[in-house]
């Protein structure tokens, strides 16, 4: 038997027809264009330009500010469906549902931006597929920059998942100002010369030499489960229930 | 099934919504909440449902205070100001996606409800063909059809023609005759007189009770 549509999220067709979504598509574009031709112009390389451009504090910035637009969106269109909010019994339920739908609405923008920009950087440099070795790693330009990009992205889901958390404990207004109180960490925060571990999110956007790759990944990793551990507790400070004292509705 | 509203406040931006308002609740009675738009009466609802916190006070259910748990309040379904479904959705297939959340109905219950406000014919129809009356009906529909405890209907005639209108005024009857719980919120007070046990006037933020002998339609 044909499955019915809907069985899949019937939200995520809803938001993504919106106006404001079609927005949101013109900015990525704009974005993905600006991201293929944001390049070190001394190092035309497809390779260094990926790392260059996603380790750049302009793009960073760009691109952040962009997926917070993008998630307030689309927990402000989830939250429109009250029927649906009252059926889900409590806020960890919602936060469950919301990340979902932020992560899958979100992973189609991600995946959008990521061709067009592959398809102008492309354009941008032209042949130089030049592979080249990177600080004293012992890798080439072209692992580390999947790397680069994999991290980049993993960040970018975090960012994205502790915003849903904040909408549902705080809502739009204070979600987009400890954001951009987030984000002006960037400035405020002075860059570090040589790669180390730190506590401090803005080190791990950075290009920093760590001595070795290994190092680098390792520091990378531990910080991950850093940021994992801080969603856990915002998710218990959201959604805190008494024992014992939960409804069947 | 008692809520009890206890001196609550609501502002916003630092405007006093509502004002140290204070009621109980029980099950078994409709109670009719009225007064012009911008009174408070749905910000009252919306709090009711945990859609917003109060700025001071508290909501108890059965003894519960739901909203310091985070939780949405036990049994209860709501229509809440315009209806919002998904409207590439049929009147049918919306039902649905709500039904599968809590999985406790199926389709015959579903059918039921949208006989029961006369969208049986129009519910394979896509939603954003329906009429400002049927949308009213679906949302009312999904009201109903889990058979909760406690109904929170806002403005529930807004868009109906007067047989419809009057066969929801009778399915709510029956309702309270189940013991339901049944809050009303309404601008037009002929409707709410020929329904309601008791009814609560809002006048900027601060609401006071009215008496009110019970009419059987």
């Amino acid at each position: 038997m044909k499955k019915k549509w809907y069985n899949g999220n019937p939200f995520i067709n809803a938001i993504t027809k919106t106006g404001r979504f079609k927005i949101l598509l013109c900015l990525l574009v704009a974005l993905a264009i600006f991201a293929a031709f944001n390049f070190d112009k001394n190092d035309r390389n497809i390779f260094s330009g990926m790392i260059y451009c996603h380790t750049n504090i302009v793009f960073i910035l760009m691109f952040y500010a962009f997926f917070l637009l993008a998630t307030l969106n689309t927990c402000i269109s989830f939250y429109q469906y009250d029927y649906y909010l009252i059926r889900l019994k409590n806020k960890r339920n919602v936060i469950k549902k919301l990340i979902s739908l932020v992560l899958q609405i979100n992973g189609i923008l991600l995946f959008i931006y990521f061709i067009i920009y592959l398809c102008f950087n492309n354009i941008a440099m032209i042949d130089c597929y030049e592979i080249k070795p990177v600080f004293s790693y012992g890798i080439n330009t072209n692992s580390y920059a999947i790397y680069i990009m994999m991290k980049f992205y993993l960040f970018a889901i975090l960012f994205m998942i502790i915003n849903t958390i904040l909408f549902v404990i705080v809502k739009e207004g204070k979600t987009a100002m400890i954001s951009v109180f987030y984000l002006l960490g960037f400035f405020i925060i002075p860059q570090p010369t040589t790669g180390k571990f730190s506590i401090l999110p803005w080190n791990y956007y950075y290009l920093l030499d760590y001595k070795t790759f290994k190092k680098e990944v390792i520091y990378f990793i531990l910080y991950l489960i850093l940021c994992i551990i801080l969603i856990n507790i915002l998710v218990r400070i959201g959604t805190k229930q008494k024992r014992g004292e939960a409804y069947d509705n | 099934m008692i809520i009890e509203i206890k001196e609550i406040s609501k502002s916003f931006r630092g405007v006093k919504v509502l004002k140290n308002v204070s009621m109980t609740l029980e099950s078994g009675h409709i109670y009719g909440f009225i007064g012009h738009n911008g009174s408070g009466k749905t910000v009252l609802l919306k709090l009711i449902c945990a859609f917003f916190e109060p700025t001071t006070g508290e909501i108890l259910f059965n003894g519960t205070n739901i909203i310091k748990n985070n939780e949405y309040p036990p049994s209860t379904r709501a229509l809440i100001e315009r209806p919002t479904f998904i409207s590439e959705l049929s009147g049918k297939e919306n039902l649905e996606l709500l039904a599968k959340i809590q999985k406790k109905i199926g389709e015959k219950e579903i059918e039921n409800a949208l006989e029961k406000v006369g969208l049986e014919k129009e519910k394979d129809k896509l939603y954003y063909k329906y009429s400002l009356g049927m949308k009213q009906k679906l949302g009312i529909a999904q009201v109903l059809m889990e058979d909760p405890q406690i109904l929170i209907l806002d403005e529930p005639f807004n868009g109906l023609d007067d047989e419809s209108a009057k066969n929801i005024r009778q399915i709510l009857l029956e309702e309270k005759k189940k013991g339901k719980l049944i809050i009303l919120a309404t601008h037009l007070k002929e409707d709410i007189e020929l329904l309601c046990d008791e009814l609560y006037k809002f006048d900027d933020g601060v609401v006071t009770k009215e008496e009110k002998e019970i009419e059987i339609l």
